[in-house]
C-alpha cells in the first residue's frame, strides 16, 4: 500500500539520520594564532657609548595559565649616564614569533607608553614620572601622527648610586581616547610591569 | 437546521412544564489546537437559559434536560471562539473549540492550555497575549520577571536570563514552539534569541519537567506558543508603534492572519531599536540594542483527521554591552570595579560598539497532528535551526570577532497520546536531538569552547490514572546521549575525546480537586543533566576575566592548580547533575479571589557552577580568574500570590517569592542566587469609561531584599596585594558584596476605543539609584533609570 510505503520511507529516513549523527566525530577548529599576547617585554637602555642594557619581563603562557606568573628581571644602570630607552615585545606563541610593537608603532595615535621611578632616581627627568601624574616630566623621542608623545623610545639619565628604586613601564591602548591630556587612566591597559632598578657606580 | 433547531426549541419549550427532567446531554469540550480538556466552560442548552453547566476538571459536562433528542447548545470559554452546535440527549458529544485570538484570554485559561500530559500535576503560571503585547519591546527573561517564583539574570540591559526557583541557564528549557530552543546556552550573557512579540502565550513550568521534556528541563521549563492559526477567521491583524524614553527607543511590528476552511496563515515581524540607556545619574555607555524580526506559518486541513503546520522564524539582534564593564587588561577592569561612576561615560548615542554581541537565529519547523479518533492522537515534529553568535570585545584586534560560533540543531520528536479506559490515559514518546557546534576561523584566539557533535534519542511514557477527584500521574522517561568534542589546546595543538551519558528519570505526580475551589497539586522527581560544553571546555580571556571549564584545569601532586592540557571526560571526575525535586502547590479560587501558593525542595547532587578563584599576575596587569566547580547543593523556597476583587472595577494582586540555598557539600552559599521579592499590584479595570470603550490603571510597586545568603566579599585588591590567599579549599567569595535592597514603582495605564488602543508604561518611576544583584553590570554601574514607554495599538 502506499500510505505503508511512505511510512516505510520515512522510518528509513528517520533510521538513517540516526546512524549519521550517532557516528559523526567532531573536527578540530582550525588553528588560531593568538593576536591579543605578549610573551616578553624587553627593555632596552642604550648607553651614547654604546653599552646596552637588557631588562626583560616574560611570561611564557601568555597570561592563558591559571597559575600564570611571570618572571622580571631587574634593570642595573650605570650613575649619571643617559640612556635610550626602547624595547622589544613577542608574542612567542605564535609561530613565527610576532613582534607586537609594530602593530603598536602603525597604531601610534591609540597607545602611549607611561612611566613611573622611585623620585629623582634620574637627574632627568626628575621627579617621579607621569603615571600618578601626566604632567609629571618625561622625555619622549617619538611622537604620533597627531604629535602627540608616544614612547617607544625615550631618554633617561640616572642620577647617584641607589639599589632601592623601581621602574614602572604601563602601555596604554586608547583607541579615540588619546589627547595632550589623556592620562595613564584613560582607555585600557597592554600591559603593566613593575622592574626593579639598581643604580650602580 | 437552523428550522429544525427552531422546531426543536418550540416543542420543546411546549412539552417541558408537565415533565422532569428524565434525560441528559453529555459530552466533553476539548481545544481544538491543543487537544486539552477544557475545564470550566459554560455549556447552555439554547433557549433555556436555566439548563446550563460547567465542564468539569476533565472537560466533561452532563446537564440534565426533559426531552430526548437532538438540542442545540452553546458553549462559551473565555479565550476561545463561542460555538453552537446541536447535540442529543443520552450520547455523549465531542465538541472542539478554536481559540479566539482577539479574545483577551486570562491567565488562568492559558494555564490550563498547556497543561498537557506530563505536567498536569506541576505548577505552572502563564503570561497571556494581552500582557506580552503591552511589554513591546521587553525580553523573555524581563517579562517571565512578573511571575512568582520566577526571576531573571542580566547581563546589562539587553541580555536577561530566566530564573526558575534559583535554577537558571541551561537547567531551564526554553520550548519554542515546541522545540528546544538551539542555541549557545552558556555563561550568564547569552539569551534566548526569541522575539516574544511572536508568541501567543508564555508559559512557566515551575519543576522538574523532565520527564516530560528531557534533561534540559532539570530547573524547569519556558513554553511559548505561537499564533494557533484558527481555520475560519477573516483577515485580521495588529499594528504597533512605540517610544521609550529612556534609550531613546522606537519599536514598530506587525501581525497577519486569516483562515480558510481548510487552510489558515499567519505572518508578522518586529523591529526594534534603542540607544544608550541611562542610570538614574548618568549614560550607560553602549547599552543600545538593534533587533529585527519576521515569522510566518501555515496550517493545513489535509483530511479530517490529519493536521498540517509549517513555521519559520527569524530573529537578528545586535546587543551592546556597557563599555565600562570591560577593560583590556585586569588592571583596567580593577579601575572598573573600584570606581563609583562608570569609568567611561560619554553622550547620548546610537552607535553600538565593542563589546557587543550579533547574534542571528532561524527556526524552521513542520508538525503533522492526526488524530485517530477524539481519544488518540499521534504528533509528529521536525525542526531545524541555525544559531550564529558573534562576540566583541574591546581589544587590539577589537574588529575580529572573540567568540564566533554557529551552531545547527536538528529535532526529531514524534508521540502517541491514547486513552487506555475511562480512566487511564498518556502519552508515549521519542525524541532525537542532534547538535553541531562549529567554530569560524578568524579570532585570533584559542576557541573559548570546542567544536562538537551532539546526538540525543529519548523516550518517554507518561500515564494518568483518574480516581474520582483525584488523579495520579506515574512518568518514565531514559536519555541517551553521546558527544564527540574536538578543541585547541592553549597551545595549539588539537584534542578530542569522546564521552557518553545515559540515564532514567521518573516522576510521580498527584492532583486532587480537593472541593470545587480548591486544588492541590504534589509533584515529586528526578531529573538529570548532563555538563555542558562550556561547563566542560571553557577556556580564556573573554570580557576581562579568564575562565576554565571543568576539564580545563587540575590539581598537580602538590595541589597546584594547572591547565597544560585538557583533562579526559574518562580520568576526570565529573559526573552529570542528578535532581530530586519536591514541589507542591495549593490553589484557592473563590468568586472574589485567588489564592495560589507552591513550596518545594530541591536537591542536586554534582550541581555545576563557576566561582571566582583568584586574581592570577599577568604582563597586561592582574587578570580575575574563575573556574567551574561541582558540589552537591539543596534550594527550598515559597512563592505565593493572592489577588482579589475589591469591586467591580478594582482588584489587587499580592505575590512573593523566597528561596534558601546552600552548598550542602561544603556547607556555604551559592552564588548568584536571587534574593526574596516582595510585589503588590493595584488595578483598575473599567469598560465604556468616558469616551473609551475599556482603561485600565495599574500601579505595582515592588521591594525586593538585599541578598543575604551572598558569598563573602573579597575585593580584587586584597587578592593582588596578598591580604587574602585563595586556593580551591577556600570559602567561596565574590569580589563585591550584594547591594542593598530597593523599591521600585512601576505602572501601566490602557485606553482602548474601537480597534485602537493606546498604552502607557512606566518603569522606575521613582527614578530609584539601586542595582540588582542578579545582573553583572552591579559591578560597574547602577540599573536603568526611569523609563517611559508608549505605545499606539490598532487591531482589526
Amino acid at each position: 500500500m502506499n500510505k505503508t510505503n511512505k511510512l516505510r520511507q520515512l522510518w528509513i529516513l528517520i533510521l538513517s539520520i540516526f546512524v549519521f549523527a550517532a557516528c559523526t566525530e567532531a573536527e578540530a577548529p582550525e588553528e588560531e594564532n593568538e593576536t591579543e599576547i605578549f610573551t616578553d617585554i624587553e627593555l632596552i637602555f642604550t648607553a651614547e657609548d654604546g653599552t646596552v642594557v637588557r631588562a626583560l619581563a616574560e611570561d611564557p603562557t601568555g597570561g592563558l595559565g591559571i597559575n600564570a606568573s611571570f618572571t622580571v628581571q631587574p634593570i642595573t644602570l650605570k650613575a649619571n649616564t643617559t640612556y635610550t630607552l626602547t624595547f622589544e615585545m613577542l608574542n612567542r606563541l605564535v609561530t613565527p614569533v610576532e613582534d607586537v610593537q609594530l602593530e603598536i608603532a602603525e597604531e601610534d595615535d591609540e597607545h602611549q607608553v607611561f612611566f613611573e621611578f622611585t623620585t629623582n632616581a634620574f637627574s632627568s627627568p626628575t621627579g617621579n614620572g607621569n603615571i600618578q601624574n601626566r604632567n609629571g616630566a618625561v622625555n619622549y623621542l617619538d611622537f604620533d601622527r597627531n604629535g602627540l608623545p608616544l614612547g617607544l623610545r625615550t631618554s633617561w639619565t640616572t642620577a647617584g648610586p641607589r639599589t632601592d628604586a623601581t621602574f614602572r613601564v604601563w602601555l596604554a591602548h586608547q583607541p579615540g581616547v588619546k589627547t595632550a591630556t589623556s592620562s595613564a587612566q584613560d582607555g585600557d591597559v597592554d600591559w603593566d610591569i613593575t622592574f626593579p632598578l639598581t643604580i650602580v657606580e | 437546521m437552523v428550522l429544525m433547531t427552531a422546531l426543536y426549541l418550540f416543542l420543546g419549550n411546549g412539552v417541558a412544564m408537565a415533565q422532569t427532567a428524565n434525560f441528559t446531554l453529555d459530552g466533553i469540550v476539548y481545544d481544538a489546537e491543543s487537544k486539552a480538556p477544557l475545564v470550566g466552560a459554560i455549556v447552555t442548552v439554547l433557549g433555556k437559559q436555566d439548563h446550563r453547566a460547567a465542564t468539569d476538571q476533565f472537560g466533561k459536562f452532563s446537564i440534565p434536560v426533559f426531552t430526548a433528542g437532538p438540542q442545540e447548545i452553546q458553549i462559551t470559554y473565555l479565550g476561545f471562539k463561542p460555538i453552537k452546535v446541536t447535540i442529543t440527549t443520552d450520547k455523549q458529544a465531542t465538541i472542539q473549540l478554536e481559540p479566539d485570538e482577539k479574545s483577551l484570554g486570562t491567565v488562568e485559561v492559558r494555564s490550563e492550555r498547556i497543561r498537557s500530559e506530563g505536567t498536569k500535576s506541576l505548577s505552572i503560571e502563564s503570561i497571556d497575549r494581552e500582557t506580552i503585547s503591552r511589554n513591546q519591546t521587553a525580553s523573555l527573561g524581563t517579562i517571565l520577571g512578573n511571575i512568582q517564583g520566577v526571576t531573571f539574570a542580566s547581563f546589562g540591559s539587553n541580555i536577561q536570563l530566566p530564573i526558575i526557583h534559583g535554577l537558571y541557564g541551561n537547567r531551564i528549557l526554553i520550548l519554542n514552539n515546541g522545540f528546544k530552543h538551539g542555541f549557545q546556552n552558556w555563561g550568564s550573557d547569552h539569551a534566548p534569541e526569541i522575539d516574544i512579540q511572536s508568541a501567543e502565550s508564555i508559559s512557566v513550568i515551575k519543576g522538574a519537567a523532565a520527564v516530560r521534556f528531557g534533561p534540559d528541563a532539570l530547573g524547569g521549563a519556558v513554553v511559548t506558543e505561537s499564533h494557533g492559526m484558527p481555520f475560519n477567521s477573516r483577515l485580521s491583524g495588529s499594528a504597533v508603534a512605540g517610544f521609550q524614553t529612556n534609550g531613546r527607543g522606537f519599536n514598530t511590528g506587525l501581525n497577519l492572519s486569516e483562515g480558510y476552511e481548510n487552510f489558515s496563515w499567519h505572518v508578522g515581524g518586529n523591529f526594534n531599536i534603542v540607544g544608550d540607556r541611562h542610570a538614574p545619574d548618568y549614560m550607560l555607555t553602549n547599552t543600545g540594542a538593534r533587533e529585527y524580526s519576521a515569522y510566518g506559518g501555515a496550517k493545513f486541513k489535509i483530511s479530517e483527521n490529519l493536521i498540517a503546520k509549517a513555521n519559520y522564524s527569524f530573529m537578528r539582534q545586535n546587543l551592546g554591552i556597557l563599555r565600562a564593564s570591560i577593560g583590556s587588561s585586569g588592571a583596567a577592569l580593577i579601575r572598573n570595579f573600584e570606581a563609583d561612576r562608570p569609568v567611561i561615560i560619554r553622550d547620548f548615542s546610537y552607535d553600538i560598539n565593542e563589546p557587543n554581541q550579533f547574534v542571528s537565529h532561524h527556526l524552521a519547523s513542520l508538525k503533522l497532528d492526526w488524530s485517530i479518533d477524539p481519544d488518540n492522537h499521534v504528533s509528529f515534529r521536525y525542526a531545524f535551526q541555525s544559531n550564529g553568535r558573534q562576540e566583541f570585545d574591546v581589544r587590539r584586534n577589537a574588529d575580529l570577532p572573540i567568540i564566533d560560533l554557529t551552531l545547527t540543531t536538528q529535532d526529531i520528536q514524534a508521540d502517541y497520546s491514547h486513552k487506555l479506559s475511562d480512566r487511564i490515559q498518556g502519552i508515549v514518546g521519542g525524541q532525537i536531538l542532534i547538535q553541531s557546534n562549529s567554530n569560524n576561523p578568524g579570532t585570533g584566539i584559542t576557541p573559548f569552547i570546542p567544536n562538537y557533535e551532539g546526538f540525543r534519542v529519548s523516550m518517554f511514557l507518561v500515564e494518568t490514572l483518574q480516581r474520582g477527584n483525584s488523579e495520579w500521574e506515574l512518568g518514565l522517561r531514559y536519555d541517551y546521549e553521546r558527544n564527540s568534542v574536538a578543541g585547541r589546546e592553549r597551545t595549539q595543538a588539537p584534542f578530542s575525546d569522546n564521552f557518553s551519558f545515559s540515564n532514567f528519570t521518573a516522576a510521580l505526580g498527584y492532583v486532587a480537586q480537593v472541593n470545587p475551589s480548591t486544588t492541590f497539586r504534589s509533584n515529586i522527581g528526578t531529573g538529570w543533566r548532563p555538563p555542558n560544553m562550556a561547563e566542560l571546555y571553557s577556556f580564556g580571556q573573554h570580557e576581562a576575566r579568564q575562565l576554565f571549564g571543568l576539564l580545563r584545569y587540575f590539581e598537580d601532586a602538590e595541589g597546584n592548580l594547572q591547565n597544560d592540557r585538557v583533562v579526559s571526560m574518562a580520568e576526570s571526575s565529573v559526573e552529570a547533575e542528578q535532581s530530586y525535586k519536591w514541589v507542591n502547590e495549593l490553589e484557592i479560587r473563590g468568586e472574589k479571589g485567588r489564592f495560589s501558593t507552591s513550596v518545594y525542595a530541591n536537591y542536586i547532587a554534582n550541581f555545576i557552577f563557576w566561582r571566582p578563584i583568584g586574581v592570577v599576575g599577568t604582563l597586561r596587569g592582574p587578570m580575575p580568574t574563575y573556574i567551574f566547580d561541582q558540589a552537591n547543593a539543596f534550594f527550598t523556597g515559597v512563592d505565593f500570590t493572592y489577588e482579589w476583587q475589591h469591586t467591580t472595577n478594582w482588584s489587587s494582586k499580592i505575590g512573593g517569592s523566597y528561596i534558601w540555598s546552600q552548598n550542602v557539600e561544603r556547607n556555604e552559599p551559592l552564588i548568584n542566587q536571587p534574593p526574596i521579592n516582595i510585589n503588590y499590584e493595584l488595578a483598575f479595570d473599567k469598560r465604556n469609561l468616558g469616551p473609551f470603550d475599556r482603561v485600565q490603571i495599574a500601579l505595582q510597586p515592588m521591594y525586593t531584599f538585599r541578598q543575604f545568603q551572598a558569598p563573602r566579599e573579597v575585593s580584587i585588591r586584597d587578592i593582588i596585594e596578598g591580604n587574602v590567599t585563595i586556593n580551591l579549599e577556600s570559602e567561596i567569595f565574590d569580589f563585591l558584596a550584594p547591594p542593598p535592597g530597593y523599591f521600585l514603582l512601576n505602572g501601566f495605564a490602557k485606553a482602548e476605543k474601537g480597534n485602537l488602543g493606546l498604552s502607557l508604561q512606566v518603569h522606575n518611576a521613582l527614578n530609584t539609584r539601586y542595582r540588582d544583584y542578579l545582573n553583572a553590570m552591579r559591578f560597574f554601574a547602577d540599573d536603568l533609570g526611569r523609563n517611559i514607554q508608549l505605545s499606539i495599538h490598532y487591531k482589526f
